[in-house]
């Protein structure tokens, strides 16, 4: 079974919940929730809810959104408001096609047809409109740039704030050296996990990260411990990969 | 594990995270709270990304790598399942712990000062979650159970903040404005909500831009219920004009039934009178015819009378008549018998004088006549001798001719008077065609031009037959040559036309010609049908093609018979000619008489008919000149037979001459006989003469009595005939005015028998509309008008339906509904608008705030390489145009956002994620390929960045903002106490420890 599957068996479930949710937050969702899914229902079946108690339901989330948490939770305020305005749709059309005789009801069709195929607009020339006129005549909303002056001000409050980080170059020489170091320390020794935290640098593991990555050499894993073996003598080493986290306590320059 | 080393003050919620036979972790712990910023470098195929995926998988959600693929493929190669276990610290926060929940039983798992999650995957590929309290009791939990408490710190599962994977960082750098803007909406859990909002408001203005439907019919049922009322108004009118309608109807239907019964009477006294006046007139009728008939025989007798005394006339008038006529006859007699008296005397008196000198004169004279008389005579005879000389050598001469011209005619055909024309004619016109400059050009007649076809000689006479008298036409090769020969034809024969015809074959049609133009054919050949007549001769193209036009008989054996004969003539339209000559069947279904048949001899010259002619002309002189010397005898022989006649004449008066005397005496008392007895003949008619005439008066005087009688009766006759005439008259003028009374009778009857019914009808009626009113007005006019008017108006008050006013009143009732309904409807859509705006203003409120925050945290992340950065977001409730647009100037160099370097932009992108992670209340954040695409300083440059969002963060929250950071690899920066640095190796276990 799936996990996707397992989410909708578990839908059912989570009213239970959502029935003694206490938060008021929680209420409001729950309150959403019901009535989205009343008003899906109710147009599904085109059953209309009056203008009275849609008015009534619209007034008990009309500040639902100040309470609501996230975007799924919004989504469920914004189709419940979606609900409201299709049933007073339906309930319209409902409504009128009550009063409408079957003749008359042909008649309304015929004059949407008619008003339809009529063609509102007609340039009788070419060129009436530039795309620049169209263009500019578009509104264009900004969100207008927080002043220079707030910007500077907030600069300046949490300038206390930054403390810059210092480069550490490490050239070819300084890696070679450190390779050899590293060789040094590990090479064809049996250590266990733990240890190698208290022998390497962070800057140690780091190029011993790239070494085996660069088949320079190769860490084998045997229950707890590690042998490392440089990679001309270990032709023949089989196994499968496995992720080793290290967590060096010295940094470079401390071990240096 | 190693124990946390933190200050104090922080208050870590994510411990540590052990990973379990995940992926490629066989066995990973990773302390989470020893410092905030944690960094786990490694080189590729380390399983870096493995970590972060193994915490989004904790905390209830889904990794968006493993979002396609199953949680099977997330069980490692060192055992069949796999287990994430994340250790979370619960302290208190203003007296309450920061995870609870409102479920009581998961609450007693929680509510304590760490708990942990325990993810395992199973080798099916199902996945099972628990929840493990402090005393390690265990509690199974759902998904959706991990992402509520998850809530509690400010993780949702639709916010992108709190982990930032792989990729995201690049669709910052490198995406479009609008890809930019997208991904900021997306990352802050704003962007489908707002479409849904602006969606929903813009689809209520629209609503209000249209005339809603509702108050439209508001507007109608209004209409409604005012026409409603009007007609209510109306039907009270209306009633009172229908009572009033009602009364007229009856009045006028009484006086019409009256009117009726009126005219009924007057016709019924009619009748009567007519029938009396009938009766006296029989009466006086029978009295006038009886008197009629006395007078009649009365008159009948006169006419009896009249018609004796005319037979009388009639008979005494004869009578006088034949005595008439017996007296002429009488005195004729006696007039005839004085000539023959004088003649006698004459001849007496002759004989006195005999010898007289003046009797020998007449002598002499009568001798001299004789002898002139012998002499002519005489010449007669020799002439006629002559005559008849002559005659004898012409007949001779005659029968000589006859013979010439039977010799040629056997040879040339002993032609038919009617070829013998023909043939004139054409020799003439030939004649004069030979003298013009065309005479090449037409060639002709036919007959001379043509043969028969070797093998077919036997059918010669019928061939010809057929051909008829197209044998003698011609045909003209050139348009000139036909013109000319028309213009000779017409001048050589003005008036008399001759039968032979002159055809046009022109030059066109010269060469070797198909068959299909000079042939007829036939598309199968049933027995016994030979062959087209024109195909059986032999002759130029030009006559064939001629011949073709105009013969199209067919030659058949006489054998077939005659219905056969005549199928095939109907079917191949042509006539057929039978090979004996004798039957010609036709094209219509018809049998006629057979063409002539033609004794011209083909391809004989015409001069030979020509000489012919020539000699035939002589034989006709010949003929004249033996008629004329017939004549001629005949003439002769009858002037000798004259001639003959007066000389005996003469030898009689000569006779007395030649007597003796005794002879003359015998002679002369013969005479003196004669004439006493014609006297005494005289004597006796005279006689008879006188008696007739006694006879003739008497009658006469019996006739003027009788007529005198006749006079009178025919006076009584006409006077009695007046007086039948009269009485006669009388009758007429009785059987007329009888006539008429009967006709006008018939009529009222008729007329009566109809005013009847219609006063039977009128009267039913006006019963049916109630008893007669008391005062019915006398005038007809003025009642119909009345009616009239009062229909005239109903009809104009319209038939309206049932109408009350309950009607009216449930009418406004249903107006009443519409207008409340129509005004809740308006109020609860400009509430659901007003709702609408304060959401979208909401919505709006939290993106300002969200780029106030983003330039605000740009500019410090950023202070050191940018002047000023800023970003713009345009258009945002656009969604096609909106778009998110990044200002930048460099320090120094002052370059702009679109001069920057790669490693630049994704350094402003990265503090964009980091100034995002600072909206975020959460309290872990985690971003993936943290330093991709970074130099060295600039790399330097963001750990220094996430250095301070740290510190900002940490600044304005309760809880310990916690950072994991993931880089491929890090060996040049110098990192501050805040972070830990972990790396990640590969290593090789050995199958020791691997699963099978």
């Amino acid at each position: 079974m799936t996990d996707n599957n397992y989410i909708e068996t578990e839908t059912e479930a989570s009213s239970g919940y959502l029935e003694q949710a206490s938060e008021w937050s929680e209420n409001m969702f729950y309150l959403l929730f019901e009535l989205k899914k009343k008003y899906d229902r109710s147009l599904k079946n085109k059953q209309i809810v009056t203008v009275h108690e849609s008015e009534s339901d619209r007034g008990s989330v009309t500040d639902a959104y100040l309470y609501l948490q996230n975007e799924k939770e919004s989504l469920v305020d914004a189709a419940l408001y979606e609900g409201f305005i299709r049933m007073s749709e339906l309930r319209e059309k409902n409504l009128l096609d009550q009063m409408l005789h079957p003749d008359q009801r042909m008649e309304k069709l015929s004059e949407i047809v008619k008003k339809l195929s009529t063609p509102i607009t007609y340039f009788s020339r070419v060129e009436k409109f530039t795309t620049e006129e169209i263009v500019s005549s578009l509104e264009e909303q900004l969100i207008e740039l927080t002043s220079d002056q707030e910007i500077q001000d907030f600069i300046k409050k949490y300038q206390q704030f930054i403390s810059k980080l210092a480069n550490n170059f490490l050239s070819k020489v300084d890696i070679m050296n450190i390779e050899e170091q590293i060789k040094a320390k590990i090479i064809d020794k049996k250590i266990r996990r733990n240890e190698i935290n208290q022998i390497l640098t962070t800057v140690e593991a780091e190029i011993l990260s790239k070494m085996i990555s660069e088949k320079k050499i190769t860490a084998i894993q045997e229950d707890d411990f590690l042998t490392f073996t440089l990679k001309k003598n270990n032709d023949n080493v089989k196994g499968i990969s496995s992720s080793v986290l290290l967590s060096p306590k010295k940094h470079n320059s401390e071990g240096n | 594990m190693v124990s946390a080393t933190t200050v104090q003050s922080d208050n870590y919620i994510f411990d540590n995270l052990v990973l379990y036979n995940f992926k490629m972790h066989k066995d990973t712990k990773l302390e989470l709270s020893e410092v905030p910023i944690i960094v786990i470098s490694g080189a590729n195929g380390s399983g870096k990304t493995q970590i972060l995926e193994a915490l989004i998988l904790a905390i209830g959600h889904t990794p968006s790598r493993l979002a396609l693929s199953t949680y099977k493929e997330l069980i490692g190669p060192f055992d069949d399942n796999s287990k994430i276990t994340l250790k979370l610290n619960n302290p208190f926060v203003s007296d309450r712990r920061i995870f609870h929940s409102s479920d009581p039983e998961l609450s007693s798992f929680i509510d304590a000062d760490s708990f942990e999650i325990e993810v395992r995957i199973n080798g099916d590929g199902t996945s099972r979650r628990r929840i493990i309290g402090i005393k390690g009791n265990k509690q199974d939990v759902t998904k959706r159970q991990i992402q509520n408490l998850m809530k509690n710190i400010g993780i949702y599962d639709d916010t992108m903040l709190n982990f930032t994977e792989e990729g995201y960082l690049s669709s910052f750098a490198e995406g479009s404005p609008h890809k930019k803007l997208d991904t900021l909406l997306v990352a802050t859990g704003l962007k489908e909500v707002f479409s849904s909002y602006v969606d929903s408001k813009k689809r209520l203005e629209e609503k209000e831009k249209e005339y809603s439907p509702l108050s439209l019919q508001y507007e109608r049922e209004i209409t409604k219920l005012k026409k409603l009322k009007e007609n209510f108004d109306k039907l009270q009118k209306k009633r009172e004009l229908v009572a009033r309608y009602e009364f007229v109807e009856r009045e006028l239907a009484w006086f019409l039934a009256l009117e009726s019964k009126s005219l009924y009477e007057n016709t019924s006294k009619q009748i009567n009178s007519r029938e009396e006046e009938l009766n006296t007139l029989n009466i006086d009728n029978k009295r006038v015819e009886s008197e009629i008939l006395i007078v009649k025989e009365q008159l009948d007798k006169f006419n009896l009378d009249v018609v004796d005394v005319k037979a009388t006339i009639r008979n005494l008038s004869d009578n006088k008549n034949r005595y008439e006529g017996q007296k002429e006859e009488k005195v004729k007699r006696i007039n005839t018998l004085g000539n023959e008296i004088s003649t006698l005397d004459e001849q007496l008196k002759n004989f006195t004088n005999i010898q007289s000198n003046e009797g020998l004169e007449r002598k002499r004279v009568l001798q001299n006549a004789l002898s002139s008389m012998r002499e002519k005579e005489k010449q007669l005879y020799d002439e006629l001798e002559a005559s008849q000389h002559d005659l004898k050598r012409k007949m001779a001469q005659e029968l000589q001719v006859k013979e010439r011209i039977e010799d040629r005619s056997n040879l040339y055909g002993n032609i038919t008077d009617f070829e013998r024309r023909l043939i004139k004619d054409i020799i003439f016109f030939k004649e004069k065609l030979e003298s013009s400059k065309y005479r090449k050009d037409i060639i002709g007649p036919i007959y001379e031009i043509i043969s028969i076809k070797p093998g077919f000689e036997q059918y010669s006479d019928v061939i010809k037959a057929a051909i008829g008298r197209y044998l003698f036409g011609f045909v003209a090769t050139t348009h000139e040559a036909y013109t000319e020969s028309k213009r000779i034809y017409d001048e050589i024969f003005p008036t008399y036309k001759p039968n032979f015809t002159v055809g046009r074959v022109l030059e066109e049609e010269k060469g070797p010609k198909p068959k299909f133009l000079v042939q007829l054919s036939l598309e199968t050949k049933p027995e016994g049908i030979i062959d087209y007549a024109t195909n059986l001769i032999e002759a130029p193209f030009q006559a064939k093609i001629y011949l073709k036009r105009f013969v199209k008989t067919l030659l058949a054996s006489p054998k077939i018979s005659p219905n056969l004969l005549t199928d095939y003539a109907k079917k191949y339209n042509t006539n057929i000619l039978t090979t004996d000559g004798k039957s010609f069947y036709l094209s219509q279904e018809a049998y006629s008489n057979p063409p002539r048949k033609s004794n011209v001899k083909l391809g004989i010259g015409l001069s030979k008919y020509q000489s012919i002619e020539r000699i035939r002309e002589q034989l006709q002189q010949v003929q004249f000149d033996i008629e004329k010397l017939t004549e001629d005898k005949i003439r002769i022989n009858r002037e000798i037979s004259d001639v003959e006649d007066e000389k005996r004449q003469l030898e009689a008066q000569l006779k007395p001459w030649t007597l003796d005397e005794t002879a003359i005496e015998d002679e002369f008392l013969k005479v003196e006989q004669l004439k006493t007895t014609a006297e005494a003949q005289i004597r006796t008619e005279e006689i008879g003469i006188n008696t007739l005439n006694s006879t003739i008066s008497t009658l006469s005087n019996d006739l003027i009595e009788q007529e005198t009688i006749l006079k009178e009766k025919e006076h009584f006759y006409s006077l009695k005939k007046e007086e039948y005439d009269r009485l006669d008259d009388q009758i007429q003028v009785f059987m007329a005015k009888r006539e008429k009374l009967i006709r006008q009778l018939e009529f009222l009857h008729a007329e009566f028998k109809e005013i009847d019914e219609q006063y039977q009808i009128l009267m039913k009626e006006a019963e049916e509309k109630g008893s007669p009113p008391e005062n019915i007005r006398g005038e007809h006019e003025e009642i119909f008008s009345e009616y009239n008017k009062i229909k005239g108006q109903l009809e104009l008050l319209e038939i309206t339906p049932d109408i009350s006013e309950e009607i009216i009143i449930e009418q406004e009732k249903h107006v009443e509904m519409i207008k409340e309904e129509a005004q809740k409807a308006e109020e609860h859509l400009n509430n659901l608008k007003a709702d609408l705006e304060k959401r979208i203003s909401e919505w709006e409120g939290g993106l300002h705030h969200i780029v106030d925050h983003m330039n605000k945290m740009l500019n410090l992340l950023l202070q050191d390489i940018f002047l000023h950065v800023s970003i713009q977001i345009k258009n945002y409730n656009d969604e096609r145009n909106a778009g998110l647009f990044i200002e930048a100037e460099t320090k120094g160099d002052n370059r702009k956002y679109r001069q920057l370097s790669g490693g630049e932009k994704t350094l402003l992108a990265q503090a964009i994620i980091l100034a995002l992670h600072m909206i975020s209340q959460s309290p872990i954040h985690a971003i993936d390929e943290f330093t991709q695409k970074l130099d060295r300083k600039n790399k330097t440059l963001a750990f220094s960045m996430a250095l301070l969002t740290y510190r900002l963060a940490k600044e304005s929250r309760t809880i310990t903002p916690q950072f994991v950071l993931i880089t491929p690899s890090l060996d040049d920066v110098e990192l501050s106490n805040e972070f830990s640095h972990k790396i990640l190796i590969e290593s090789k276990v050995k199958t020791k420890g691997v699963r099978k």
